[in-house]
């Protein structure tokens, strides 16, 4: 049975999550969207860059069944996506921990 | 040769380093931890539900071997380099380049 639809639907699912987060507890990172993209940027550049090397070093490879089948580089969409909604949802329960948690220290 | 191993020890080593270069220090503050935590547990839902559902090949001529319970141990390495670097990034950002971006 063809799954092609599945990784794509867990990026909308992480995506949707978080942002649901940063709506329900009015969080900073959607509130300060340009400083949020200008510091995922960097970071899902290097980490697309090593997963990139590790597919042409075959460390790892991905099975397309289950992916939309769009391929940048070596990497299917859905994986360079996870590196730009990954973060976002780390930046969002690291201010959540802030909040809750947190205080100055 | 444990290469994807050694890439994680080295991702990690060198988060560590910009973290006290740019002076963010945010792997010595607690919420750190509770973050990270979080974080780990998403990742070994996420991650061993779409490895056991066969997302991944791993080449385990490039890692230890050691499976958690599915995924390798590194892939954990991994998140938490990708997890460290990004708060650095973000804490970084909200600091000094505040004004830049409103």
């Amino acid at each position: 049975m063809s799954m092609f639809w599945e990784y794509s639907l867990y990026m909308l699912a992480v995506v949707f999550g978080t942002v649901l987060v940063n709506l329900v507890f009015r969080l900073k990172p959607l509130r300060k969207i340009r400083l949020l993209i200008s510091s995922i940027l960097p970071v899902s550049l290097i980490f697309i860059l090593w997963d990139v090397l590790a597919v042409y070093g075959g460390h790892w490879s991905f099975n397309m069944g289950h992916m939309l089948g769009i391929v940048v580089i070596n990497q299917p969409l859905e994986e360079v996506v996870f590196f730009f909604a990954v973060p976002f949802y780390y930046i969002t329960i690291w201010e959540l921990s802030k909040k809750f948690f947190g205080g100055k220290k | 040769m444990i290469e994807y191993t050694l890439l994680c020890i080295v991702a990690l080593a060198a988060a560590y380093l910009f973290d006290h270069l740019l002076k963010t220090r945010v792997s010595s503050r607690r919420t750190f931890l509770y973050a990270l935590a979080l974080a780990l547990l998403t990742q070994l839902v996420v991650d061993n539900l779409t490895a056991w559902r066969g997302f991944w090949n791993f080449n385990r001529d490039m890692m230890l071997g050691v499976r958690v319970p599915v995924i390798p141990l590194e892939n954990l390495l991994f998140g938490i380099a990708l997890f460290y670097s990004t708060i650095i990034s973000w804490e970084f950002s909200s600091r000094n380049l505040a004004n830049v971006f409103k």
